[in-house]
Formats: structure tokens, C-alpha cells, sequence
């Protein structure tokens, strides 16, 4: 008995939230049909288990609903909204009392006579108000038949439904924490195996467990997530009630219910987007007569989207209200000495828009119930930082509000970067990070202002928090600031917050499970949390707010320093500047190439795609010539094209659209990210905007070509011989490389062939043959011997070290 | 009825825990240091997959840190959600007794009130009963 009570109070509450929306899209839209049949099938459904359990408040509640709506069919009449606002006191009444029910305690009310009289008045208004108000009858002939139609039609959606369960979340949890054990595990056989002289057989089997592994890593996080309609659906109501309320007419309208998101961010983003839904009925949005002046519709849309982007999830809330009026904005935060006078007339127009999330500011002349009460948009702003995501306004004067907000897909993995400082390992979130640059590098000037540090990089000064003083873990050495050569994160904490953090190595970018830490810790306010990488310390992940308000940098004094400013011409302008095309590419992520290497975008007629050859191509001048970056033949009427070009060789590669052009600092902005072990055609990530961007290694689209183009044509191939051809990392590891950049590759040579090039290990090399060029590898990344050699997992010094001796032979083979 | 207790030895002196609310023993071999917080959080420690919280518990009692060695032994519990590793001496052994639980007869001293207000008469000995609750849950009342 008791299983049964408890799915009937599960599936009431779920029904609930949707019949919810149902009735409020059902009051705008009176009409439909099938909406009816829902709401009426909810309600008969209510009934029936309540009478079968012995529940008869539930019963005679649904009974009375069910009672007029039938009478509702019968009769045909429009809804009226009392009628609709007395329906959802019932829908009310029912959760409160399956909560209770839940709970096993009383209901605080027991009398529910006054919501059927509320629903009786309500019917016997409509009743005496629109007398008869039948369509003609021949309308309601074909009604009849789109409601079976859309019966039927309900009944096949139904079968196609994906077959769930219902699990409980400790179970889930405790997945997630066995496969993260796992993780663990496997990271140890993986020292293990390091340490002990390599087996190919064993090596590969690794691999695969190792792919597994990830793989199920995968699928555990996946079942964390859940779909925003949880959040949305409570959105109609509060949007109808509010209207009511104010007088206003308010349509909301939600799109990407279906988006799926960490359950965990799912409740973080809750609060948040209620308040700005809250905000723009009750502001955004003008009264009815006000929009009738302005020659609107009569009734204000707010629109909801989401989407998934990367692995981010992008919501954009849309009103078609008055828009945010700068000017009195400004105003307001002069007058809430939020900045002053000549700092507002300094000002963008982005910057000023971007007031309203200063603390303390309410863009409402008057405070009402609903908002406005300086709990506001600086809150929204800092819960969304806070779970690592960004929110922005575009406002257009008289036509409405955009905001879009960006969260991360998941609260539990963040990619985090682990840097060392006064002795000891930290990690910090990586959407925090702006810039990373060394306090030597010719584009910093670190200056001293009282006992603070501060640095100028390209014309911007920012307040240098040395984390170790912070953190008092360099008592002996009080001003490592000036001794050493600091690594320096420009970090972004939100809220118009930007500081540099001085640090003393970075170390390593790593996808982090993090979990909150013990209350006293976080007590601190330093730390986000824990975390357990792969090398099985754990490590405290640094919150880049809290370390802002520990070292009492605030917004105040550098509200108007905005990081975008280009560099000035002042700066030298430095070799490693690199001028990229940032792009949408066909899978809507957004990446970038170099624009040195892009000739041209063009536009080309879909007709010219075609799949042959197992490939994408693209017929050009009467020659079907590979095309990259697709996957199938997309379903629009045409398609751009960048034209990359090497000087020899030119290659197409399809795009979405161009997204912008943008200049970054290569050494100080680009991580490289990737390894051999990788077919990557990443080499590297920035940050733009707070949003990381893969940057796409065009020698490898180059070499993807080239293998395209020589497959089957080794003769014309300059020859790499590999030394230590025995050891599994130079046949696993080493030789696909080289092949891919444009060797053949030999672990011996016949009589009379010359290598181009050898490739053998630094303490090796000197016993190799005297042909042609050597490349020595190292093992360690740093240089101890001070020779020549590359260290063996640098793929890019690797890659241009080939690429140096085939040079002369490319060129000549070109067609 | 019979209730199970975990002798351990702290400061030098015996005391018990609760054993229901003790979830495992280990040796904290390696841990990492957080700095700037209350100086009872003597780190942070993995076991298995799990981040540990240890407290020194040393420090309510001398106000001096306890050194952390290769072989140090704590108790580990689950408070409210977070698993914390009560540093100890030793652990002595596991025992069940019927014996009543009393209130503290007399002070005995300012530290080890905090660590817990009954004791248990075990073969005339009298044993503190730590509550790890009070070793945790602290921060406020340092904070007063």
C-alpha cells in the first residue's frame, strides 16, 4: 500500500508541474482541443487513484474540477481567466496536500469548501457573462475531428517515449564516486607501468582500459543531468501571476525544455532566472496602454531559449519591453555614488549598460513586491559567476532586453589549472583566467604604490595579489614579488573584479571533479573547494572572488578598467602576436585558425557538395577537391568556404559562419593543450570573452591533405630512419607522427637510400649513421644538457623540426 | 545493552569514541597543508577517492599543533556530509561494555571539556567520551 502511495504522490507532483503550464497556455490559446482532454484526463486520473487509495480530499477535489470541465467541453464556452485562476487554487490545493501526504502530517487547512465555491462562482459568472456563446455548429463538427486526430497522435508520441526508471540519487552518487575510484586506480598502474620497461601488448590493453574508463566516466556524469523543463515549468505562473497583478498582458513563450544540464547547476541557475523573469514583467515590460501608445502589440512576449554550445549551455531571455534607459541608469549610479560623474561621461555605452549589476542599484523609481528591492541584478550576476558562467545584456532603448547568460554543463568537472605557489599546489577554474603572462616579459611593467604591486600590462594596470603572502606562505621571503620571476594570471572574478595573481609556476590544465570542502574551510572564503587529480594529492581549488575580497581588491577603483581595450600604440608590438579568424565551424563550436594562413572565405552553392570517395568534397574549377571540417552535406542553400593556403597547396574547409577577428598574445594567451597521443587538430586554447576557444593547428589540416594526396606515392617521400626502433614508443608513438608529417619512415635502411633525417634519443645519437640530418629527443621537458634536442612530447618543436628539413624537397614536388 | 567504543590515546591519555560514530581508522601517511584557515584543520588528505578533513585534535587540548609522522593514526568520521580524519596518538583497541554513561564528576581542564562533557567506568578507569561533533562544529564558537 505504501509503494503505491508513494507513485501516486510522485506521479501527481510531476503531472502537476506540467498541468500547471497546461492551464496557462490553455487561457491564451481557449481553443485547443487537446489541452482540454489533458487537463481533464489529469484531473479524472486524480480522481480514480484517489478513490482506489481511500483519499477523499483528493477525490472530491478532482471530482468538482473534473465536473466543470466536462461541463466546460459540453458547452463549448472560452475560458475565463477567474475561471483559470480558480482551477489553479485547486491544482494548489492538491500539491500542498500531497505534500503532506508525503510527509505524513496533517494539512495546516482542512476545510477546501471555499475553493469549489470559488470554482462555482467562477462557472456561474461565465455562465450569466457570454450567454451561449456557441461557435457555429458546423465549427464544431471539425473540432471534433483535430481532437481524435491529436488523440491519436498523443497516443503514438506515447509508445515512442525512451523507457526510464526511477533510481535513487545516493545510488548515483555513489557511481560517480566508484568511477572516479577507478580513475584513480587506473592513474596508479599507469605510474606503474611507466616505471617498468614497456610491453606493446600491455601498453595497448591500457589503453583500452583506459578508454573504457573515460567512457563510463562519461555515461555516470550524463546520468547527473537533467532537463531545464523543471526549471522552466514554473515560469508560466509566476509570468501569469504577475501580469495579473500589475495589469499587464504578458506572453511567455520557452524553447529548449529539452536542454539537459548537471542537476546540481540545475538549482543554481533556479533563483537566478526567476529573478530575471521577475525583473522583466514587472520593469522590462510597459503596461498595456503604454505599449498601445508605442504602437505595440498589445501583448508584451518574453522569449526563453536554450541551448547547448560546446559544453556550455547558452539561455537568452528576450523581452520586447522599453529596453533599460541608460542615461537614467546612470543617473541612478551617480546618485548611489556607484562612479562618478566623469567617470560615467568616460564611459561605453556597454559599460554603463553593465551599471546595473552594481550592488545596490535598482533601475525602479519605486520599490514594489515584486522586485526592485536592491536584492537585484549584482545577486543574478553573482550566483552565475560563482558557478563559473557569464551573463550579458544587449539592450536596444524602446525595443527590449536581451540577456544571455553561459553556464558550464556541469558544476562537478571544471577545468581547472594547477599552479604551484610558496611551496604548495593550488588549482584555480580556468573561466577565471583572462591572460597568463610572466612578470618578466617585455609587455609587463611591475610598479610598487604603498605596499601594494601593481602591473601595467599593455597600458592596463591592475593590483598584483601575490598569493603566497595572501595565503602567509612565504613568511621568509616577504618580497618574492621582486626577487623572482612570478608567473602572473589576469584573472576575471566577476562583478567587474580584475586583479593579477602572481603565482610561482603553472603546472598542468586538468578537467577536476570538485567537491565542496569541510564548512571551516570554506569558512576562509579562499577556497571553491576539493579536489583529487590525477596524481592522487589533493588539492584546494582557489576561489578567485574570495581571494579578491581576502587581499580587499574591489570593484570600486577599477569598475572602468575594461579589459578589452586594444593594445595601445605605446606597446611594442610583439613578434608572437597572432591575428586569428575566429569562426563557427559546421559542428557549432566556435574555433579559430591563424589568419596568415586563410586566403579567403568564399560562398559556395550547396549543389557543389557532394560525398564520394569517402569524403566530403567540394567541386571547384571541374575538380572534386576534399573538403574539411563536414561530415555530411548540411541542409541549407549554401555554404562558406575558408581557402587556407601554404603557399602550395591550397584547402578548403567549411564553416558555419565567421564569428569575428581577434589578436592574442601567442605566448602569453595560448596554451598549448593536446599530446601525441591525440589526432588533434587542436593546438591550442585562448580565451575570449571568458569563452575558451580552440585555436586549429593548420599543419595538421595540411598533413591530412598531404596524406589524402601521397597515400599510395612513398618513392617521392624524403626518408626518416628512427633509431631504438624496439622500444614500443617509437613505433607507437613517434613513427605515426612523422608519417603524418610527410616522411617515409624506416627502422633501417636498404643499400644505396640516404635518410633525409634521423630521429634517435639524446643519449643515443652519437652512435647513429652520419646521413642527413639528426634530431635529437629528450625525455624530460626541461633541458638539462643544454643541447640541441626536443623534448618527446613538444609536438610542435617536433613537427618544425621536420618540417625545417623537408622544406627544400616540398617545395619542388609541388604540382 | 552493550555499546561498542573505540579506545584511542590522545595527549597521552586514553579516551573512546562512540564506535557507531566512527566510520574507519587510518594511517595519514601524506597531506596537504591549507593555509589561513583555523588552526585545528591540519589538512587535507585523500583515502580512495574521498578528500579527508583532518583535524588535530591535540590542538584543543595543548593549543600546540600536532606534528604530522609517516605512521600518524586518525579516526575517521562523517559529519554532517563531510568525512573529517580525527588525528590521534594511537589507537588502542575496539571493546563493548554495559556500563553507564556519567557526567563529567569534575573539570578536567579547559581543553578537554570541548572534546566532551560523559564518561564511561571501565575496570575503574575512567574514560572521556569524545564526540567528534564538538571537534567540528567548532568555528563559531571560536569565532564568539
Amino acid at each position: 500500500m505504501d509503494d503505491l502511495q508513494q507513485e501516486f504522490i510522485l506521479e501527481t507532483r510531476e503531472t502537476l508541474e506540467l498541468m500547471t503550464a497546461e492551464l496557462i497556455a490553455w487561457e491564451a490559446h481557449p481553443d485547443h482541443g487537446s489541452r482540454l482532454d489533458t487537463i481533464f484526463r489529469f484531473f479524472h486520473t486524480v480522481k480514480g487513484s484517489a478513490g482506489f487509495l481511500a483519499l477523499p480530499r483528493f477525490e472530491a477535489l478532482a471530482h468538482e474540477a473534473e465536473n466543470i470541465l466536462a461541463l466546460l467541453r459540453e458547452t463549448k464556452k472560452p475560458i475565463s481567466s477567474a475561471l483559470v485562476t480558480a482551477i489553479l487554487a485547486l491544482v494548489d490545493r492538491i500539491s500542498g496536500l500531497t505534500n503532506a501526504l508525503e510527509q505524513d502530517v496533517e494539512f495546516h487547512e482542512d476545510d477546501d469548501s471555499h475553493l469549489v465555491a470559488q470554482l462555482q462562482n467562477a462557472w456561474a459568472a461565465m455562465d450569466h457573462d457570454a450567454p451561449t456563446e456557441h461557435k457555429a455548429d458546423d465549427a464544431g463538427g471539425t473540432e471534433q475531428k483535430t481532437e481524435t486526430q491529436s488523440e491519436a497522435i498523443g497516443i503514438a508520441g506515447q509508445q515512442n517515449v525512451a523507457r526510464t526508471i526511477r533510481m535513487s540519487l545516493t545510488l548515483l552518487d555513489n557511481m560517480m564516486n566508484g568511477v572516479s575510484d577507478m580513475v584513480l586506480a587506473r592513474n596508479e598502474v599507469a605510474r606503474h607501468i611507466r616505471d617498468t620497461d614497456s610491453d606493446p601488448a600491455l601498453d595497448l590493453a591500457f589503453e583500452r582500459l583506459s578508454a573504457c574508463i573515460a567512457d563510463l566516466r562519461e555515461s555516470v556524469g550524463r546520468t547527473r543531468m537533467q532537463k531545464l523543463e523543471g526549471v522552466f515549468a514554473p515560469l508560466p505562473r509566476i509570468v501569469r501571476d504577475l501580469g495579473q497583478e500589475l495589469g499587464k498582458d504578458v506572453a511567455l513563450e520557452c524553447q529548449g525544455n529539452e536542454v539537459e544540464l548537471d542537476r546540481e547547476m540545475i538549482e543554481m541557475i533556479r533563483d537566478p532566472l526567476t529573478h530575471i523573469i521577475r525583473n522583466s514583467v514587472d520593469h522590462g515590460v510597459e503596461s498595456t496602454q503604454e505599449r498601445i501608445r508605442a504602437g505595440k502589440a498589445q501583448q508584451a512576449t518574453i522569449a526563453i531559449h536554450a541551448r547547448q554550445s560546446g559544453n556550455h549551455i547558452v539561455i537568452s531571455i528576450r523581452d520586447d519591453g522599453a529596453g533599460i534607459d541608460v542615461d537614467r541608469l546612470v543617473a541612478k549610479a551617480i546618485a548611489a555614488n556607484v562612479c562618478t560623474a566623469s567617470e560615467a561621461a568616460s564611459m561605453t555605452e556597454r559599460q554603463k549598460l553593465n551599471l546595473v549589476f552594481a550592488t545596490g542599484l535598482s533601475t525602479s523609481d519605486s520599490v514594489s513586491s515584486i522586485s526592485g528591492r536592491g536584492v537585484g541584478m549584482d545577486v543574478v550576476r553573482s550566483n552565475i559567476d560563482r558557478i563559473g558562467g557569464s551573463i550579458a545584456l544587449q539592450s536596444k532603448s524602446g525595443e527590449g532586453l536581451n540577456i544571455t547568460i553561459r553556464v558550464p554543463l556541469t558544476l562537478t568537472v571544471i577545468s581547472c589549472l594547477m599552479f604551484s605557489s610558496g611551496g604548495q599546489q593550488f588549482a584555480i577554474p580556468q573561466s577565471a583566467i583572462r591572460e597568463i603572462t610572466m612578470a618578466s616579459g617585455d609587455t609587463v611593467q611591475m610598479r610598487q604604490l604603498g605596499d601594494q604591486h601593481f602591473a601595467s600590462i599593455r597600458g592596463q594596470h591592475l593590483p598584483v595579489v601575490g598569493l603566497a603572502d595572501l595565503l602567509g606562505l612565504s613568511e621568509v621571503d616577504d618580497d618574492a614579488l621582486e626577487d623572482d620571476d612570478p608567473v602572473l594570471m589576469v584573472i576575471d572574478a566577476g562583478a567587474g573584479i580584475h586583479y593579477i595573481l602572481a603565482v610561482d609556476h603553472v603546472m598542468d590544465q586538468e578537467d577536476l571533479v570538485v567537491r565542496a570542502g569541510a564548512p571551516a574551510i570554506m569558512a576562509s572564503g579562499i577556497y571553491a573547494g576539493t579536489t583529487l587529480p590525477d596524481h592522487g594529492r589533493p588539492l584546494l581549488l582557489i576561489d578567485p572572488n574570495g581571494v579578491a575580497a581576502q587581499a580587499g581588491v574591489s570593484s570600486a577603483d577599477q569598475s572602468l578598467l575594461d579589459m578589452n581595450v586594444p593594445a595601445n600604440d605605446t606597446a611594442i608590438e610583439d613578434s608572437e602576436d597572432l591575428a586569428m579568424l575566429i569562426f563557427q565551424d559546421c559542428q557549432n563550436d566556435v574555433r579559430a585558425l591563424p589568419l596568415s594562413v586563410i586566403e579567403r572565405v568564399e560562398d559556395f552553392g550547396i549543389e557543389k557538395i557532394g560525398h564520394s570517395g569517402g569524403k566530403m568534397r567540394l567541386t571547384h574549377d571541374e575538380k572534386a577537391i576534399p573538403l574539411y571540417g563536414l561530415k555530411a552535406v548540411p541542409d541549407a542553400a549554401s555554404i562558406k568556404v575558408i581557402k587556407l593556403f601554404d603557399g602550395n597547396t591550397a584547402i578548403y574547409y567549411a564553416i558555419n559562419d565567421i564569428v569575428d577577428m581577434h589578436r592574442i598574445n601567442r605566448k602569453a594567451s595560448l596554451q598549448p593543450v593536446g599530446n601525441v597521443h591525440e589526432d588533434s587538430a587542436i593546438s591550442g586554447v585562448f580565451i575570449r570573452d571568458g569563452q575558451q576557444i580552440e585555436l586549429i593547428d593548420p599543419h595538421w589540416i595540411f598533413s591530412q591533405f598531404d596524406q589524402d594526396v601521397h597515400r599510395n606515392n612513398d618513392a617521392t617521400k624524403p626518408i626518416c630512419l628512427l633509431q631504438a626502433a624496439d622500444d614500443g614508443w617509437t613505433r607507437q608513438m613517434l613513427a605515426p607522427l612523422v608519417a603524418k608529417a610527410g616522411y617515409d619512415v624506416r627502422y633501417d635502411l636498404r643499400e644505396g637510400e640516404e635518410a633525409t633525417i634521423c630521429i634517435a634519443s639524446e643519449d643515443t645519437q652519437n652512435t647513429s649513421p652520419a646521413s642527413g640530418a639528426i634530431i635529437a629527443l629528450r625525455d624530460k621537458p626541461t633541458n638539462h644538457n643544454n643541447g640541441n634536442s626536443v623534448y618527446r612530447y613538444d609536438r610542435i618543436g617536433l613537427l618544425g623540426a621536420l618540417q625545417s628539413h623537408s622544406a627544400p624537397r616540398r617545395a619542388g614536388e609541388s604540382s | 545493552m552493550n555499546t561498542l567504543y573505540l579506545r584511542v590515546c590522545l595527549n597521552g591519555r586514553d579516551v573512546v569514541f562512540p564506535a557507531a560514530k566512527v566510520e574507519s581508522v587510518v594511517n595519514v601517511d601524506q597531506s596537504v597543508a591549507v593555509p589561513n584557515v583555523e588552526p585545528y584543520i591540519a589538512g587535507l588528505f585523500a583515502m580512495r577517492s574521498k578528500v579527508l578533513t583532518l583535524i588535530d585534535c591535540q590542538w584543543f587540548i595543548t593549543g600546540q599543533k600536532a606534528a604530522i609522522k609517516k605512521s600518524s593514526m586518525a579516526v575517521v568520521v562523517d559529519v554532517g556530509g563531510h568525512v573529517y580524519a580525527l588525528l590521534v596518538d594511537a589507537v588502542r583497541d575496539i571493546f563493548d561494555t554495559d556500563a553507564n554513561i556519567k557526567e563529567l564528576p569534575s573539570s578536567p581542564g579547559a581543553g578537554w571539556e570541548t572534546l566532551g562533557s560523559t564518561i564511561l567506568e571501565e575496570n575503574g578507569e575512567a574514560l572521556l567520551i569524545i564526540e567528534p561533533e564538538n571537534l567540528i562544529n567548532v568555528h563559531q564558537d571560536i569565532a564568539a
